[in-house]
């Protein structure tokens, strides 16, 4: 569903990414983890068609970004880590904005977002302009605006950032759920054990390479320390001094 | 460079100094090349000297006549009073971004600041960014002036100091107007009084459209107008336009005293009133920003038009479009800050109909100065028609792609192209720009109560101009794109903008030149054009030229547009 081929991203000197190739099958959780400045951004950037890479490709739902931008871009829903919306419309007025961008069957609209203010709580908020809302509820009206158009690739950029227990546990919910209906849920996060509960696939990025990658068992096996939680096994592979020096063989 | 820098910080107050470096790191820390910003700046030089010999010309044009040579200190004091007015405007819109609006005012308001050193830091800021774009607009002619009278060097150095003063006096005012007017009115009434401001100004301009207009309920409003036109400011000697005048004479010819006791006066006031607004800023600052924020709370009473209301009236426009322009109207048209850029405007165009309704044939004269007045008539409506215009493309239409700012990721991951996101923002824009465009080109017309066929012609012209206007503002506006604002009433002091507005100062020149032509052939040779045919032949050829123009403009313009929306995505 995702395919990332020899993906790279040069900034002057700077390789924020550095050839990396994925393969995401459809209905599954990828967590993508790294450190601050790992590439994560720029990689998700790369897959969303907001920055063009260096070299590589971007394949989403059959389609190449490069030269079908628009049914590439069209299957997928995009989170960003931080939630700006336009200000100045009200919640329901968001999500007929993104329907009409989307191209969403007119008959169909209302019950759309209907269903995804309901699932997110936003219902009695819908009317409301976006400048009254606080962070977690913006956070949650990107992901109505996301979903809205029934993506079959839910990329998200952390997004644990900024929500109470609630919000989290809503969200959690709600992307397993979207999973099990079958969109591939792309998840950048630096909340480990979030990626720990429900990612089916985890790949660690480190200065811009891919340093590790599998499900979590297969991660526990190749780290050979008998690391019980993902944060001892992060915090151990990233604190290493070259990314050639790691586990590329396990990707 | 490094001394240069040192006496800048040591001078900037302490509330602008994260801007001073900043502006220092861009030019000396700067991993990006500064080519575009000497090109720029490059650009910047060419035009302020193109300013300075058009100013000279026009000067040693007028040494013929000796009543325009009289008159040059006098329509100097007036183009200084008349631009004071639109700095105290423009500052009191730039004050409500900068002091209410401005990401840093969290800040600084939970820093051991003083008072006085925050209000000293957003005038001076304030005075800065209303002010720069006029200073490189007005120090040509001032220079100008100076050198066709042969002044002595006090000209150069008082007409320094008189200029900071006025600068001073506008931005203070500016930002006393602001206060007073968010913390009496909250920004949901505030809409509603604005929107009887817009409806009674159109009732204005009508009645200023019509010349005989002198009666009735409205003779005090006209004889307050009456001081705004050049003609009359020499009857009203209590106005400021006719001291700076007589002081800027005086000055010309060696003598200070007079200017010096303006500008005396100016620094006096602009104590009272820099004490005045630190008094009010403590008072009403809480009041004002709470009754700010106020506006967005609660639900909204005017919502976005649903999908099948496109199938009623647009079905012509592709869906993504529709949703891109019915945005653009209701995000321009919840926010304050525009609204009150809107009222600024207003008042420009009646000052305009104001005095292109007064020009009054000259008496006295033969039939071939009649025929030039009525080719200058017309062709000054149609420059100044024009000119308003280019300011509303420039406070409106140049920063909407800027505007996008933050949630510009929405629309690049969008399926939208670059080419479709940028021809909606133009459809956008061209409608309310030539509806408004088309009320100015046609008022002034009544106003001077032109032939029906001029008027149409004059309206058409119109149109294309607006036309072009827009696809400029579009164009340049996402090529100097500026999307990092504190507050949207920074973008309409941005370098960009400057650019901008030059580039449309010159291609109205080209179009007011094609426009000479066509009304100077309809007029001086009537023997020629005295037939329905012909007269159709030389208004299509008038037309043609005008779209010539428009089409290279538009696509050049939009296409370097395009081209730097592209840019973004590398």
């Amino acid at each position: 569903m995702i395919q990332l081929h020899n993906l790279s991203k040069h900034y002057r000197d700077c390789k924020a990414v550095d050839n990396i190739s994925l393969q995401i099958p459809k209905g599954s959780i990828f967590g993508f983890l790294g450190m601050n400045g790992a590439g994560k951004t720029s990689t998700i950037k790369m897959m969303t068609g907001i920055l063009r890479p260096t070299t590589g490709t971007v394949t989403i739902a059959g389609h190449c970004l490069a030269k079908e931008p628009s049914k590439a871009k069209a299957a997928i829903g995009y989170v960003p880590d931080r939630p700006y919306v336009y200000p100045k419309l009200s919640g329901r007025e968001y999500l007929y904005f993104m329907c009409d961008l989307y191209n969403v069957a007119v008959k169909e609209v209302d019950t759309r977002i209907d269903s995804v203010l309901d699932e997110y709580g936003m219902a009695q908020y819908q009317h409301n302009l976006i400048e009254s809302y606080s962070h977690g509820m913006k956070q949650r009206i990107a992901f109505c605006g996301a979903l809205v158009h029934k993506p079959t690739v839910l990329i998200v950029d952390e997004p644990m950032v900024g929500l109470d227990p609630h919000g989290a546990k809503t969200l959690k919910s709600a992307l397993k759920r979207e999973a099990n209906a079958g969109t591939t849920v792309f998840l950048s996060t630096h909340s480990l054990h979030v990626a720990e509960e429900l990612a089916d696939t985890i790949a660690i990025l480190h200065k811009g390479k891919i340093i590790i990658s599998g499900s979590f068992q297969e991660i526990q096996r190749m780290s050979q320390r008998g690391h019980e939680h993902l944060e001892e096994i992060f915090i151990e592979l990233t604190s290493q001094a070259s990314p050639y020096e790691m586990y590329a063989g396990g990707i | 460079m490094h001394l240069a820098y040192r006496s800048i910080r040591a001078c900037a107050p302490l509330v602008s100094l994260p801007k001073v470096i900043s502006l220092k790191n861009r030019f000396f820390r700067a991993s990006t090349s500064l080519f575009g910003d000497w090109a720029v700046f490059a650009v910047t030089l060419i035009l302020i000297a193109g300013f300075y010999l058009c100013s000279l010309h026009t000067l040693a044009e007028w040494q013929t006549s000796p009543v325009y040579q009289a008159n040059i200190p006098l329509l100097v004091g007036t183009l200084v009073c008349a631009v004071g007015i639109l700095v105290i405007i423009s500052s009191a819109v730039t004050s409500i971004g900068s002091l209410l609006l401005s990401q840093d005012m969290e800040l600084l308001l939970s820093a051991p600041i003083r008072t006085s050193k925050i209000v000293g830091g957003k005038l001076s800021e304030v005075a800065l960014a209303t002010s720069w774009m006029l200073l490189l607009f007005l120090v040509p002619p001032f220079i100008a002036v100076g050198n066709y009278w042969g002044a002595p060097s006090e000209y150069y150095a008082l007409s320094i100091v008189f200029f900071v003063a006025t600068v001073w006096f506008s931005a203070a005012i500016g930002m006393i107007i602001a206060l007073l007017f968010c913390s009496i009115i909250s920004a949901k009434t505030g809409r509603a009084i604005l929107a009887v401001m817009f409806v009674g100004t159109l009732i204005v301009i009508t009645i200023l459209s019509n010349p005989g207009h002198d009666v009735g309920v409205f003779s005090l409003l006209s004889s307050t107008a009456h001081t705004s036109h050049i003609e009359m400011v020499k009857q009203y000697p209590y106005l400021p336009a006719v001291w700076i005048g007589r002081a800027l004479r005086q000055l010309l010819n060696g003598s200070t005293s007079p200017i010096l006791l303006i500008i005396a006066i100016i620094f006096l006031l602009n104590i009272a009133l820099t004490t005045g607004l630190n008094w009010l800023y403590t008072k009403l600052y809480s009041r004002a920003y709470t009754h700010l924020q106020n506006s967005s709370s609660g639900e909204i009473s005017l919502r976005l038009p649903r999908s099948f209301d496109r199938k009623l009236f647009f079905k012509w426009m592709s869906r993504p479009r529709f949703a891109l322009i019915t945005r653009e109207f209701f995000s321009f048209s919840r926010d304050l800050t525009q609204t009150i850029q809107m009222g600024m405007l207003l008042s420009i165009c009646i000052l305009y109909l104001f005095n292109i309704g007064r020009l009054e044939y000259p008496s006295n004269v033969g039939v071939t100065m009649l025929q030039a007045w009525d080719v200058i008539t017309v062709l000054l409506c149609f420059l100044l028609s024009s000119l308003i215009t280019l300011s509303i493309c420039s406070r409106f239409v140049f920063p909407s792609i800027s505007l996008e700012g933050k949630t510009l990721w929405i629309l690049q991951s969008s399926p939208l192209s670059s080419s479709e996101i940028l021809r909606a923002k133009y459809l956008a824009w061209l409608v309310p720009t030539a509806l408004i465009g088309m009320v100015i080109f046609m008022s002034g017309g009544f106003a001077l109560g032109l032939p029906p066929i001029i008027l149409l012609l004059l309206v058409v012209m119109g149109l294309i101009i607006t036309r072009t206007l827009v696809a400029l503002a579009i164009g340049m506006g996402t090529r100097f794109a500026f999307f990092e604002w504190e507050h949207p009433t920074q973008l309409a002091t941005t370098v960009g903008n400057f650019l901008f507005l030059s580039s449309g100062v010159a291609i109205v020149g080209i179009q007011t030149s094609i426009a000479a032509m066509v009304f100077g052939a309809y007029y001086f040779l009537p023997e020629l054009f005295n037939t329905p045919i012909h007269r159709s032949i030389l208004f299509a050829f008038g037309i043609a030229s005008l779209l010539v123009v428009h089409t290279f403009t538009a696509k050049v313009a939009l296409r370097i547009g395009i081209r730097a929306l592209d840019n973004l995505y590398e």
